[in-house]
This record gives C-alpha cells, sequence and structure tokens, in this order.
C-alpha cells in the first residue's frame, strides 16, 4: 500500500480533476496500483538532485541571498572610513601597492562618513537607509584576494579558486542541501541588463551534475516567457496542457508496467513537478500581490524590482539568490567614482534596507544570510589615466576590502577586521575568501572540510586546502 | 657555515676541505673523532665478552654512531618529504640503498667523498638544490652528515626496507598488472549448471548452449551462475534492432526496416544489420560524440579578452576529423598518437587536425601553467585513466604519481609552441577568400616583427634595470596578475626569463656568470667585509671558471650587492654596443659577420633566438606576456582579423592548431606547492615512473612529445587497451565494467567482470586496435541481446530484483535514458526531417529557425552553453568528462513539454500526416513513425479520445490536436529510453 500511496501523491495537486476528466475513473486507479506493485522492490527511486538533505549539524541560516556589486566597490568610500586619507591628501603614500594600473596619491573618500546604531558603525552616506541596520550587520574589513584583475577575482569569490572550472557556492549549497521547494531552481543568479564578466561562469557547477547551476534571469524583462526558459508553452493553454499530461502519465505508467528500469518513477514524476513550477514561477515572479507599501518600500527600480523578487523566491524555499548589479562590471569606477559610486548606491541602498525590514519582519532574518560585496576593493590611491595625470577614480584592489554579511546567525553590530591606516592593506584579522567561504557554509551547517565530491580522483571541497571560520563574527 | 658563498661549484675537494675548515669545525670534528673513541671504548668495556672481531665492533660503533645522531636527524629534517609516503624530487632518505639510488638529480652520497655528495651540496644550499627548503640546517648537523659520509655512510647491514604502502598496492593493483589475455571457459559451477538445464527444462528461459559461444557470455553467465541468478531470454526482433541501431549510430530504425528484419528469415539477419550500422557514417557521428565528452569539445575559447577571437577555427576540424577516423576504424593506437604528436609521426597534413585535441581545451586568460594542467589532465585521465593532475602541487595522494612526474610531462608541453594554419590545398579556395587571408596574415607579420623587434631592444636597453630586478624576484609577480604595461615598465616576464637563465648559467658553471652567484650570495649586511676577499680569489680563477673580462672588471673594489649589477650591466651593455656596430659595420660591407666563440656567446645571450631579452619568434597566443599592454592588444587584434576571416567565411578553410617543438626545449622544474613563482627541482622529461619501469630514461627526441604518445599506445602499457575497452562496453551496456573509467588508480574498485575486462583490451590489441571489431563482438552478444524484463522464473526474477537491482551482473538489459542531442536527432529523423551530410562548421541548434543537422555538428559555445544543454547533463565542455551525470530535473520536463523545437516538429508531424480524416489511421502510423511499433487497440481507442477532447478545446490553443498528440508521445518514457 506503500507504493500505491507514493504513486496517488504525485497526482496531486488535482489528482481528482485528473481523474475526472481522464474519464477512466477508478479503473485508474487501478490500474495505478498493479503497475506500482510490478515495480522494482530495491533502488526504486532516483532521488532527484534538489530534493532538502540535512547539513551536517542544524545550521542558522536556512537560505542564502548575496548583493553582488560587480566591478569592486570601493571600501574606503563605503564601509572602511580612513581619515588618514584627507590628511595625506595629494601626496604619495609611504608604500603604493601595485595593482592592475598606475596609481598616485591618497585620495581622500569624497563621501561623508557618519556613526549609525547602538554599534556606532561607521558607514557613508550613500548607504545611509542600509546603515540603519548597521546593529544586524557584520561587517568584515580585512578581506584579501589574490590578484587585482577582476575574471580571476570573480572567479575565487564565487567558485574559490581564481582559474580552474570549479562550482560556485550556490551549487556547492544546493549540492549540499537540495532545495525546500522541488518546483522551483534552487539556486537563482538575477542581473538587469545581461550577464557580468566570466558570464555563467560565476554560478557554474562545473564537475556537479547541471542540476546545480544557478539559473540566470535577466530582471529587466517582465514577461515570464522571457525570464524562464520554456516556462510556458507557447501555443495551448494549460487546460489542453493538462490532458497532454494526463495521456502521456497514462502511458508512461503502462510502459513502466512493462519495463524493468528504476528511473522511469522519477522521470513521470517531474512532468507533474515541471506542470506545478509553471504556475508557481508564474506566481512568483508576479509582484502584483504585493502591498502597494513594500512596493514603495523596495522603489520602482529595477533593483528593487529584482530584490522584492528575491525575496518571493527566498519564502518559497529557494536556496540561495545572488543578485548581480548589472551587465558587465557597473561598479569598477576608474574615473569619476564620487558620482558613478553615487549613482550605483543609490540604486540599491533602498532595496537592500527594504529587504532587511522585510525579512526581519517576516521573521525570516535570522535563518537567511544576507552577504554584500564584490569581487575586491578599490585603492585608496587615486588611478592615473594614460598621460599620467589623476583621474577621479580608484584603481582594483585585492589586498584589502570589505564585505558584511547579516542574517542567519552573525553578530551584528560587529566590524572584524582592519585593513592598514589607508585602507590598502589588509593589516589586523586577515580574512581570506576561502575563510569568507568557510564562513558561509557554516552558518547553513556544513563544515566545509566535510563538504565534498569525488572527481577525477580527488574529493573536492569549495575552499580547497584553506579556510577558517570567522566565529567572531556569529552568535 | 651553511651555505657557504664563497664556493665555486667546480672546485676540487681539497680546495674545498681548506677553505672550510675553520676553527669551530676543527673542534667539532675533534670532539667527533674523540666521541667515536669514547663510544667504542664503552662499547669494548660492555660488549667485548660478546664480540671476536674488531670488525664488528668498528661496524658496531658506526652503527651506534649513525643511530644515535644520523638517522634521527635525517628522520626529522628530510623523511616527511623523502620517504615511504612522500618522494620528493623522486628521493627517498630513508635506507641507504635509496641514498645511493638517488633522485631526479642524482645520487643523494658518494660514500667517503662528502664533498662530491649532492646530499651535502644541497645542505649547504651550495648550488641549485637547497635543502631544506624552508629552514637551513643547523651548522653542527651539517658537519655531522659530512662526518658520518666520509666515514663510508654505514647502515645497519641487516636492515631490510620497508616498502611503502604505496609500492606495495602498486606492486597489487589490478589495473598496473601486465596484460595478457585471459582464458574465459565455464567454471565448473556453471558446467554444472549448463548440464543440468536444458532447453526442454526451462522453455521460454535463455537457452544456455547460446551463452558459451562467446567469451564474453562466458564470462557473464560464470558470474551469474556464482550469483545464483539466470539472464533473461533473448529480447524480441524490433527492440532489437532499435536497441543496436541506437547504440551504433544513435539513431532509431525506421518502421520499414524494422519489419524487414522481424520477418528476415537469414540467420545471419542480425549479424548483417550490425554490420550495415557499423559501416554507416552515422556510427562515426556518434561514437565521436563520446570522445568529445572525453576531450572536453569546444567551438569556442571560454572568456577571452575583448581583444581576442572567442571562436576556435580549428575546433570543427578536428570534431570530423575523429568522425572520419571512427568511421574508417583507424587503430585506437594510431588515434592515440596522431591526437598527441601528428606533427611528427604523419606526413599526411589532414592528419594534423587530430592534435585538436591537445589544443582546444579552454584558455585560462593565456595563463599557461593552467592551460598546460588542462592538457595533462585530458591526456592523463583521458588515454591512461591516471589522475595525474593530482600531482600538480603534491605527489598525488594515493598513486605513485610524484609532483616531478607532473612536472617531466609539464615539460613536454611546455617545450611545445602552438602553431594556426590551414591544411586546406589553396587550389581547393577560392582565389577572394585567399587574398583577403594573405592581406591579413601580412598586416599581422609587419605588426608582429615590428612590435616584437621593438620591445627586444626596449629589454636589450635596460639590462641594468633587468639585472636589478633580479635581487626583487618577488616584486614580479606571475601571469595571473594582470598589469597594464606600457613601454617604459620593465616585463615581469623578461624578469623571470633572466632568473630562468641565470639558474641554467650557474648551474652549468657558466664562467661569465660564476662572478655574479658568488658575489651576490654574500649576505648584504656582510657584503662591504667580504667582497673584496672573494672577488680577489674569483680574479686568481682559471679563466675556465671565470670569463677574464669579468675577472678584470673585478679589479674595481665593490661596495654594495648594486655595484655587482652594474658591473655586469656595464659589461653587458659594451658587449651589446660593440655586436650592433660590427653588424651594421658588416651589413654595409659584402662579407657575413664573422663572431668568435668569445662574441657568440655574447651574441646568443643577448641577440640570440633564446636571448632573455628577445621575444621569441612565435604568435602572439605564446608571447602576450613579452609586451606592453599596447603591444599585445594590437597583436592580438590583427590575429582576430585574421581568424575572424575565416571564421565568417562561407567556405571550409580547414585549419589546424598544433602543437610543434620549440627551438629551445624547457627543462621542467618543480612549482613547489604548484606555485610557478616557487621553482624547485629540475626534472628531466620523461615519461611516469609508474609505467616505465626501473628503466627509465628521459625522452630523447625534442619535446618528447612522440615518445609520450608512443608510451601511451603502447600494447605493454597495462592501462591503455583496458581503459578503452571499459569505456566502449559502458556505451554498449550502459554501464563500465570499472566504475570509475578516468580513474584506474589505487582508489579504483576492481571490474566487475575481470577476467572480461582483460579479455576485451587483448581483443581490442589483437585485432589491430580496431574498435569496431570489439564493439562487434559485444553486440553480437547473448548479453547483448536480452530481454530488459528478466527471467522467466519469478523466484530467480525476484532474487535479480533484491540481490542486484543495479544490475551490475547484467541479469538483464537496462535501458538507456537517450542523450539530448539523441532526442533531437531522433525527433529529426522520426519525422523524416534529419540532414544527413557528414561534417562542417558548427551551427547554432537551439534557436529558431531550427536546423535539421545532427546534433554533433551543433555549436558548443563553452562560456554560453544553453541552459537546456546543462540541465540535460550535457557534458561540461571544460573539463574531461569520462560518464555523463544522470538527473531528472523539472527543467527537462519543461523542454519536452514547452520548447519551440519539441512543437515544431510535433506540428512538422502531424502536417505529413498521410491520413487526416481517418483518425485511427493516423495513429497508427504516428506510433510507427515515432516508436516503430503499432499501437495496441488500447492505445488507438485513447489517442482517439485524446484527439476528440482537443478538438473540442480546440479554442484553447492554436496547436493542432494530432500535433498536441505527437507532443505525448515525444515526450514519453517509451521514446526517450533505449529498451
Amino acid at each position: 500500500m506503500a507504493e500505491f500511496e507514493s504513486f496517488s501523491q504525485s497526482m496531486t495537486p488535482d489528482r481528482r480533476s485528473w481523474l475526472q476528466r481522464s474519464g477512466l475513473g477508478l479503473g485508474a486507479l487501478a490500474l495505478g496500483h498493479l503497475l506500482a506493485q510490478d515495480r522494482l522492490i530495491a533502488n526504486d527511486e532516483t532521488p532527484s538532485p534538489l530534493r532538502s538533505k540535512p547539513p551536517h549539524f542544524p545550521g542558522r541560516a536556512k537560505r542564502v541571498i548575496q548583493f553582488f556589486l560587480n566591478g569592486g566597490p570601493s571600501h574606503v568610500d563605503t564601509f572602511d572610513p580612513k581619515p588618514a586619507l584627507e590628511k595625506y591628501a595629494g601626496q604619495v603614500l609611504p608604500e603604493t601597492l601595485a595593482t592592475e594600473r598606475k596609481t598616485g596619491a591618497a585620495f581622500p573618500s569624497p563621501f561623508k562618513f557618519k556613526r549609525y546604531g547602538e554599534s556606532g558603525i561607521e558607514v557613508s552616506d550613500i548607504f545611509e537607509k542600509t546603515a540603519a541596520h548597521i546593529d544586524d550587520i557584520a561587517v568584515i574589513r580585512s578581506m584579501f584576494a589574490a590578484v587585482p584583475n577582476h575574471e580571476p577575482s570573480l572567479m575565487l569569490m564565487n567558485c574559490g579558486d581564481s582559474l580552474q572550472t570549479r562550482p560556485s557556492v550556490g551549487a556547492w549549497v544546493l549540492y549540499g542541501m537540495g532545495s525546500e521547494n522541488e518546483n522551483l531552481p534552487g539556486f537563482w543568479a538575477m542581473c538587469p541588463g545581461g550577464l557580468p564578466i566570466k558570464d555563467s561562469e560565476n554560478w557554474q557547477a562545473a564537475f556537479l551534475p547541471g542540476a546545480y547551476q544557478g539559473t540566470f534571469v535577466d530582471t529587466n524583462h517582465e514577461t515570464l516567457g522571457k525570464l524562464i526558459e520554456n516556462i510556458e508553452h507557447p501555443h495551448i493553454s494549460q487546460a489542453a496542457q493538462r490532458r497532454q499530461l494526463d495521456l502521456m502519465a497514462l502511458w508512461n505508467r503502462r510502459h513502466q508496467a512493462r519495463v524493468l528500469d528504476s528511473r522511469l518513477e522519477a522521470k513521470i514524476q517531474t512532468y507533474e513537478l515541471a506542470f506545478r513550477m509553471q504556475g508557481e514561477a508564474r506566481e512568483a515572479f508576479d509582484l502584483s500581490s504585493e502591498t502597494a507599501g513594500t512596493l514603495a518600500a523596495y522603489g520602482t527600480h529595477v533593483h528593487g524590482r529584482q530584490t522584492l523578487i528575491a525575496r518571493r523566491l527566498l519564502e518559497r524555499g529557494v536556496r540561495y539568490i545572488q543578485l548581480w548589479h548589472g551587465a558587465g562590471q557597473p561598479w569598477d569606477n576608474h574615473d569619476n567614482i564620487e558620482g558613478q559610486h553615487r549613482k550605483l548606491a543609490g540604486e540599491i541602498d533602498q532595496p537592500i534596507a527594504a529587504l532587511l525590514s522585510d525579512l526581519k519582519q517576516r521573521g525570516m532574518l535570522d535563518e537567511t544570510l544576507v552577504i554584500w560585496g564584490g569581487e575586491f576593493g578599490r585603492t585608496p590611491t587615486v588611478e592615473l589615466s594614460g598621460d599620467g595625470n589623476p583621474a577621479q577614480g580608484r584603481d582594483h584592489n585585492h589586498y584589502g576590502f570589505s564585505v558584511w554579511m547579516a542574517g542567519g546567525g552573525v553578530k551584528g553590530g560587529t566590524v572584524y577586521g582592519s585593513t592598514d591606516e589607508f585602507g590598502f592593506r589588509a593589516l589586523e584579522n586577515p580574512v581570506s575568501v576561502h575563510d569568507l567561504h568557510a564562513t558561509i557554509l557554516h552558518t547553513l551547517g556544513f563544515d566545509h572540510t566535510r563538504l565534498t565530491y569525488r572527481y577525477a580522483g580527488r574529493d573536492f571541497r569549495l575552499t580547497d586546502v584553506h579556510g577558517n571560520v570567522l566565529t567572531a563574527i556569529l552568535k | 657555515m651553511s651555505g657557504d658563498p664563497f664556493q665555486l661549484p667546480i672546485r676540487s675537494a681539497t680546495r674545498l676541505r681548506e677553505m672550510h675548515a675553520t676553527n669551530r669545525v676543527d673542534r667539532l670534528r675533534s670532539m667527533l673523532e674523540l666521541a667515536r673513541v669514547v663510544s667504542a671504548a664503552w662499547l669494548v668495556l660492555v660488549y667485548a665478552p660478546f664480540h671476536a672481531s674488531l670488525f664488528a665492533l668498528q661496524s658496531q660503533t658506526d652503527e651506534t654512531f649513525f643511530e644515535s645522531k644520523i638517522r634521527p636527524l635525517l628522520h626529522r629534517h628530510c623523511v616527511d618529504c623523502h620517504g615511504p609516503s612522500e618522494q620528493s624530487g623522486g628521493l627517498r632518505l630513508d635506507h641507504r640503498k635509496f641514498l645511493l639510488l638517488g633522485g631526479e638529480s642524482g645520487a643523494a652520497i658518494v660514500p667517503h667523498e662528502a664533498d662530491a655528495s649532492l646530499l651535502i651540496r644541497a645542505i649547504k644550499r651550495d648550488g641549485a638544490l637547497a635543502m631544506p627548503p624552508e629552514t637551513p640546517l643547523a651548522p653542527d648537523d651539517v658537519v655531522l652528515l659530512e662526518h658520518w659520509i666520509q666515514s663510508g655512510a654505514v647502515w645497519p647491514e641487516s636492515e631490510v626496507v620497508a616498502e611503502s604502502q604505496i609500492e606495495q598496492a602498486t606492486r597489487e593493483h589490478w589495473a598496473f598488472q601486465p596484460l595478457s589475455r585471459p582464458v574465459i571457459e565455464p567454471n565448473n559451477e556453471t558446467l554444472e549448471m549448463l548440464r543440468q538445464s536444458s532447453p526442454a527444462s526451462t522453455p521460454a528461459g535463455p537457452v544456455w548452449s547460446d551463452w558459451t559461444n562467446s567469451p564474453i557470455d562466458v564470462a557473464i553467465m560464470n558470474r551469474l551462475v556464482q550469483a545464483g541468478l539466470e539472464p533473461s531470454p533473448r529480447t524480441d526482433r524490433r527492440t532489437l534492432l532499435r536497441r543496436a541501431s541506437f547504440i551504433l549510430t544513435g539513431l532509431p530504425p525506421t518502421m520499414e526496416q524494422v519489419e524487414q528484419f522481424v520477418n528476415d528469415p537469414d540467420p545471419q539477419a542480425f549479424e548483417k544489420r550490425v554490420d550495415a550500422y557499423l559501416a554507416s557514417p552515422h556510427f562515426g557521428e556518434h561514437w565521436a560524440r563520446h570522445w568529445l565528452d572525453l576531450a572536453r569539445y569546444s567551438d569556442t575559447k571560454g572568456y577571452v579578452y575583448g581583444r581576442e577571437e572567442r571562436f576556435w577555427t580549428h575546433a570543427w576540424v578536428y570534431r570530423d576529423w575523429v568522425i572520419a577516423a571512427f568511421n574508417r576504424d583507424l587503430p585506437y593506437d594510431q588515434f592515440i598518437k596522431l591526437q598527441l604528436a601528428a606533427d611528427q609521426i604523419s606526413s599526411d597534413p589532414n592528419d594534423l587536425a587530430a592534435m585538436g585535441f591537445l589544443t582546444l581545451g579552454r584558455r585560462f586568460l593565456g595563463v599557461k601553467p593552467d592551460i598546460i594542467d588542462d592538457r595533462i589532465d585530458v591526456v592523463t585521465r583521458g588515454l591512461l585513466g591516471l589522475t595525474v593532475g593530482c600531482a600538480r602541487c603534491h605527489d598525488h595522494k594515493y598513486d605513485a604519481v610524484p609532483t616531478a612526474d607532473y612536472y617531466s610531462l609539464y615539460g613536454v608541453m611546455a617545450s611545445c609552441q602552438e602553431i594556426e594554419k590551414s591544411i586546406t590545398p589553396t587550389t581547393e579556395l577560392p582565389p577572394e577568400y585567399l587574398a583577403e587571408l594573405q592581406r591579413r596574415a601580412q598586416a599581422y607579420q609587419e605588426q608582429h616583427t615590428k612590435l616584437c623587434d621593438e620591445a627586444s631592444e626596449r629589454a636589450r636597453q635596460r639590462l641594468q634595470d633587468y639585472l636589478a630586478a633580479q635581487r626583487e624576484l618577488d616584486k614580479y609577480p606571475g601571469e595571473l596578475f594582470g598589469q597594464l604595461f606600457k613601454t617604459t615598465d620593465l616585463l615581469p616576464w623578461v624578469v623571470h626569463r633572466w632568473a630562468d637563465h641565470l639558474r641554467r648559467a650557474e648551474q652549468t658553471g657558466d664562467p661569465f656568470f660564476a662572478p655574479w652567484h658568488q658575489l651576490l650570495k654574500i649576505p648584504v649586511d656582510r657584503f662591504a667585509s667580504e667582497a673584496a676577499a672573494v672577488s680577489a680569489r674569483l680574479r686568481q680563477a682559471s679563466p675556465a671558471e671565470v670569463h677574464p673580462e669579468v675577472a678584470t672588471a673585478l679589479d674595481h673594489p665593490l661596495h654594495s650587492p648594486d655595484d655587482v649589477v652594474k658591473l655586469y650591466a656595464d659589461l653587458l651593455a659594451k658587449k651589446r654596443d660593440q655586436l650592433r656596430e660590427h653588424f651594421e659595420h658588416s651589413r654595409s660591407g659584402t662579407e657575413s659577420p664573422k663572431l668568435s666563440p668569445d662574441e657568440l656567446y655574447f651574441f646568443e645571450l643577448l641577440y640570440g633566438e633564446n636571448a632573455p631579452s628577445t621575444v621569441p619568434n612565435e604568435p602572439i597566443v605564446e608571447i602576450e606576456y613579452f609586451l606592453d599592454f599596447a603591444s599585445c592588444e594590437s597583436l592580438w587584434k590583427l590575429q582576430s582579423e585574421m581568424e575572424r576571416w575565416t571564421l565568417q567565411a562561407d567556405i571550409l578553410d580547414r585549419r589546424v592548431r598544433v602543437l610543434q617543438d620549440r627551438s629551445s626545449l624547457v627543462d621542467p622544474q618543480i612549482f613547489r606547492r604548484g606555485n610557478p613563482q616557487r621553482k624547485g627541482d629540475y626534472v628531466p622529461r620523461q615519461f611516469l615512473s609508474l609505467l616505465s619501469g626501473p628503466t627509465r630514461v628521459p625522452f630523447q627526441q625534442g619535446s618528447g612529445r612522440q615518445e609520450m604518445a608512443a608510451a601511451i599506445a603502447s600494447p605493454t602499457n597495462p592501462l591503455t587497451a583496458r581503459v578503452m575497452a571499459n569505456r566502449i562496453w559502458a556505451h554498449v551496456f550502459g554501464q563500465p565494467l570499472v566504475d570509475t573509467p578516468s580513474d584506474f588508480g589505487l582508489r579504483a574498485n576492481p571490474p566487475s567482470h575481470p577476467e572480461l575486462l582483460d579479455y576485451l583490451a587483448s581483443e581490442l590489441i589483437d585485432n589491430g586496435w580496431s574498435i569496431k571489431s570489439v564493439l562487434r563482438q559485444m553486440v553480437l552478444s547473448e548479453t547483448f541481446r536480452q530481454a530488459n524484463a528478466g527471467t522467466n522464473s519469478p523466484s530467480l526474477l525476484a532474487r535479480a530484483k533484491s540481490v542486484d537491482p543495479d544490475n551490475r551482473w547484467l541479469w538483464h538489459f537496462r535501458p538507456q535514458r537517450l542523450s539530448i542531442e539523441q532526442v533531437r536527432d531522433t525527433v529529426l529523423a522520426t519525422n523524416n526531417a534529419l540532414d544527413t551530410r557528414v561534417g562542417g562548421k558548427a551551427v547554432e541548434m537551439w534557436t529558431a529557425p531550427f536546423s535539421r543537422r545532427r546534433s554533433i555538428y551543433g555549436l558548443v559555445d563553452r562560456q554560453f552553453l544553453p541552459s537546456l544543454l546543462r540541465s540535460f547533463d550535457f557534458a561540461n565542455p571544460d573539463l574531461h568528462i569520462p560518464e555523463r551525470s544522470e538527473t531528472t530535473v523539472a527543467q527537462q520536463s519543461l523542454f519536452f513539454l514547452n520548447h519551440p523545437f519539441i512543437i515544431e516538429q510535433a506540428t512538422a508531424i502531424s502536417l505529413a500526416n498521410d491520413h487526416p480524416a481517418d483518425g485511427t489511421l493516423a495513429v497508427r502510423n504516428l506510433f510507427r513513425k515515432v516508436l516503430q511499433r503499432e499501437p495496441s487497440e488500447l492505445e488507438v481507442m485513447e489517442a482517439v479520445e485524446f484527439l476528440d477532447a482537443a478538438m473540442n478545446g480546440e479554442q484553447e490553443s492554436s496547436l493542432g490536436p494530432f500535433a498536441q498528440l505527437a507532443q505525448v508521445l515525444y515526450s514519453s518514457n517509451e521514446f526517450q529510453f533505449i529498451e
């Protein structure tokens, strides 16, 4: 009888209507029963790769949302104030580290820093709305990466290795815990306007099965068919499609009765899953049920909409979402950093703040890990243009930069580590990208040394042979 | 004491001894002497009654010294990296025989000659080796080791060296055993069973007597009988034909072919069909795709900077070569050799296409160590089933693959440059096309010559800066650290080339640079006080030891290391200018310049093809790091102009990208922990020790690529044939005999049927490495012809399902799921819409208007791989993929439900319906086309009922009822699984 149960469950949600419309009624049920009995006894199910799995230990976080400021946001203009730059303004610093391009004298931040919250952590005014939540945020000011170039740094930040083809953090997490909702992809990468630098490598599954790859959505589109591939039939109604599925199910069940193969069951069920996904995705991406207040809180900019859709996906059990700022590398401000950084921050400050409030209000913040950062930071020195004169921007800086996290068991109102007096290099408690990854996995309940996948004769890890959990920023 | 900077590498032992006979050492030596006497005396006292001979006593004393001083020292400082678990540099220091045997750099000790012993040189950090790598030994420890070697390097005679665990496991591991053809016969149990069972006793069951004809079947039967199982009876003829057709050609038979075969009375009918499938051009298309998974095939380079064309010009030519190779049944050994070294072993230019195997991997931003790593991986996992890539950073954890071996292969690859060219006879190409290509090539070449000459000359003009940079190499990071260099910047790559040159000069005892090394070894804080003495000694050295002009220049006092740099920079600048003058002078005359050997030395050093300052005369893909940013951009743009012309042209200019040995070969150095900035020992270019036996010699010819190919494609290589036989088996039966097809190392489980694997591997070799012949045997076996349903005996069937649910013992034929390519091809084929032409440039496959070519001709863009392909577990084109994953996810179903391609084809098949008025006939026709069978009466009824309902709901949709029905059939499991 147990197998009959599983068969009938696979027919939900509209099993009854299926039975009615198929015109077969009890006959079909009896058939299903007979078929189910003849299936293989052992190894009966091919589990869905997305099935929810427990991590190593109960983690505080159940899901992750990551604001990826691609291009490299300047830490000294956002979360790492450096008054010394004022003092040295226009002077060459005692040590100028080699980066991608030549840089010149100290370049003070054009933005004002203020203390926020009870913790009194200083944040630049371009993130003032986010800063209102600073007591929920742990700022890591001592991040460092390997090289001052976008491509390897994006790969390091997203996949844990600068060059080689390795699974992304989201793919690892999905592999480790599956998704709480198999009706939707478990890992999404959203970006308005197209792909960031390095394209889908940023959310690749590499040697993990393709099901763990991030699903890309260009949130500049608003119609469902353009947002998600093959999500609706271009020509026929749902009712007509239901008829197709019913006939298919009937024939597939009959086929299953005559063919010995445990994989057939999963294939059959997946059609029902796909059918439900069409409805569920439509609903998740449809913001019309949100209140005017919520819509206003997130704002009308595409980032507001993107962030709100993300919250709706998180609510529906999606495991990992990356919100990219835009195609290419918007935060790569070699010139006019004042204008550009202000504009870019202005686009996401409000959505980030709205999301933090919203998650908190819904009781989701403590089990949702929110991450903010880019692939590296920027130099405290001014970039020199081709003729050797200063431009009004900063070059890439992998020696020191900031990332912050909130929710998911992170200790808010914390500052961890520091850069040197000018913000060039991580100085106190330097945090590698592997450490960051180890910490992300830890909040989800994984020992990063034990989350492994065997490929090419090796048990691979996200953190390779590195990584220390930053317990100091965790509750 | 240690790291004595005052020694020349070629100094005699006596002079050396004089030199370091300082008081302190003398004291230590006499203490040692005393200790020996005392301990000997003590031994006499204690042991005298038990020892008859003085000789024994003497050796006992030495052993005591060894046990108390030397063994602990070796264990504390050396054996971690040079012992049973790890053999860095191929060297072990845990037994005398290993010290004498030595490692990659030769014997570690010469008993009684401490000064001639490499071990001593290494611990004194005197020369190329400096051990232990991080912290030098204490001076006292150095003296102890010297003393021990000087007095004969005594080691307890009786000690039997323990074989390391890896050594033992390697010796015993099934996959490393020499291949010998097994005799496969029914075992006793099977014979007993055969006696008992007769066709009469199991009327519908398997006819066991059929299972004794092929060794394949006997091997399978033996295991089945052992497990108490019984195979399935033969499958029906329709299923059999479909199965053979799909597995050999990737396509279904037509209904007419099925009907013919079902009614064919010829007992040879199946054999004939199989031979026809093997001879079909579609065979090569289908089996080539299996190979392309292993070869991480892609039509694009992956992420590249904007300046570089992102499409490969040669990928499709390689793909077509693979298809043709399978179709003509190119012997597998030849297939391997051509892919690795066609440039050296074949005179047919068409074979050069084969080398795409090496050259179509990802570009990795141009970072060489990663490009080479990818090539090593595809060669070793792909052809040998060995995970050699694991040894990039440290010795392989499980297999006997030391890091040194990884870098031996690295040296092979690094000694080659990548050349792109056409193999199409110009007579086959339109003149307009050629003329424009010529124009672009010339534009590139002119700019290449100009920019490289300028860059070389810039480097040559800044000798002092480049030499000074040698003292702060850390400031010049490796390839991954991208900086936008101007023409006024020093280029890290030139800095590192000078470093390599100087390292080699030190190794060979180059007399010009000998003082450089001797002087710069003086610690900076002692330079002022010690330089004079060193200079004085150097000035007295023979011309063979120190170049006279340097000796003369040393007359001037040196105050700091900067002075050494200046001295050399000035000398070299003078040489540079003299040589130039010489050349300019002779250019105006008619005579070609005559150079003395000394002038020739400086010519090679400063202007030679392989001089540190000279940008190698190689394509831009090899020299980007030798150029400033603007030059690099400019050359890439011109190069890309050429490539774009050939890519966009609507003609088939077959182009290849080959590896070709460099004029100057690379002596590989180990990158410690895989870091190219941390260079370790030099290693020879040679094959893997694991597969070479004790007689391994370094490769002799050029890069060694051809020798490597020969060593892989050798009938005595225990892995190559086994690995391939296993792969073929996996594609025929849906599961491999060895469940890790690209890892046959120590961690691999043994094959399910060891003797069968060896039989198949032997068959492969003995049939002239013919893949088709092995395949033919497999497909004609009874094992292949089994039904899916299992035995007719209900009790045995129940047993089979419970003891072997995974079908490891092959008690039935497990259905195989169609790959996404097969789905697409089969949809087109059943609709009579498949374009059957073979070969050609890649075509876009998944956007409308949909191509009708076979999927293998579809564009594989590794950077923008359609998510559709990923969701169907298409082989990731970035990695060697031994087996595709097999997942079941909703996105796959969404493809069948909603994808425009499926809808287009469902519509097409409905329009081709010959019986629009007669629903029953139309349904029959559809089943015949799509599934190559008649529908049952019930199915017809259900289908007609569906059509009626769809017709009634017509207003809901713009897709006709019949097309909707066709979509149902395409989505069905019956369509998507080969039974």
